[in-house]
């Protein structure tokens, strides 16, 4: 196991990435809770996990990504009425001061979650990561021409769903 | 619109904090699971006993009433331990019981005693007997 400092190092440099990607990715905040801590567990289990890495993030992103694609199975088709519920009372960005920003991350929280799952994580690791198509390939563990069109897809949609909304911003 | 203005704008706008609770809880979840698990035996007994906790401590509680109450009550006089006699006294009885009942009858003992019979002899002295002739 890693040392207990290791793991609050591991947890203090990632955790905040890892939060917002499930958060992102799985649309609800107790699942977001329970797969971080599983990826936690595992690390704390397997000591030899994280040896010879060398991107941490890269790995911890995968090793999350599986975790809730796991997750997402298991629950299967029967929670998806009451996933839906919980998705409209998410709050994935911080608070904005002004109300128009604030219209605009909601619109955008909406937005992100009309896009299918696997869109969303390569929007979340292009946007808010900055990874190359390269990297985000690396990390979902799918080509980088996937990745790249899975990008395009969704930016696609994002802009035609929120294009009043930043006109009137701009 | 312009698509890399619109790309850096969504990229601007700051994801929320994970919550300051989490990391003391999920570390602590980390470790418990890390811990080695309890030998067998104590999986065992864990497992006979968990599934009915209140079960077990009311039977406990009923054996700790019992004890309670049987320390609590007066010990009773000990039992007459009645001896049955031996075989050898018994015969010794008997023997007893028959002399007095002779003397009640005004038999002497040795008539009691069973006599042996004449004709218990070989049928060759019978015949050579002054009786018979």
């Amino acid at each position: 196991m890693p040392a207990d400092t290791e793991l609050e190092r591991l947890y203090d440099a990632h955790a905040q990435a890892l939060f917002a990607f499930l958060l992102n990715f799985t649309r609800k905040e107790a699942d977001t809770r329970d797969v971080l801590q599983e990826v936690f567990i595992k690390l704390a289990r397997q000591p030899a996990l994280l040896d010879g890495v060398r991107d941490e993030r890269a790995f911890l992103v995968r090793l999350a990504h599986n975790a809730a694609i796991d997750l997402m199975r298991r629950r299967g088709t029967r929670q998806r009425n009451y996933d839906q519920l919980a998705a409209e009372s998410l709050q994935l960005f911080e608070p904005a001061a002004s109300p128009d920003e604030r219209a605009f991350r909601r619109a955008l929280t909406a937005a992100l979650g009309e896009l299918p799952p696997d869109q969303r994580a390569v929007a979340h690791l292009k946007l808010w990561e900055g990874l190359t198509f390269e990297e985000i390939a690396a990390q979902l563990g799918i080509p980088p021409n996937t990745a790249a069109s899975r990008y395009r897809y969704a930016i696609d949609k994002l802009r035609e769903r929120l294009r009043p909304i930043y006109e009137e911003l701009k | 619109m312009n698509s890399n203005d619109f790309e850096k704008k969504l990229g601007q706008q700051p994801m929320r904090a994970v919550p300051a609770a989490w990391r003391a809880r999920i570390l602590r979840e980390a470790r418990l699971a890390a811990t080695p698990e309890p030998p067998a035996w104590q999986a065992w007994i864990r497992e006979l006993l968990w599934p009915r906790p209140m079960a077990w401590a009311s039977l406990a509680a009923a054996w700790v009433l019992i004890a309670v109450l049987r320390a609590a009550t007066p010990a009773e006089p000990p039992l007459v331990v009645r001896q049955t006699p031996s075989p050898r006294e018994t015969m010794q009885c008997f023997v007893e019981q028959r002399r007095e009942l002779a003397a009640l009858l005004n038999l002497s003992t040795e008539t009691t005693a069973p006599q042996k019979s004449k004709s218990a002899g070989p049928r060759s002295e019978l015949a050579m007997s002054p009786a018979s002739a």
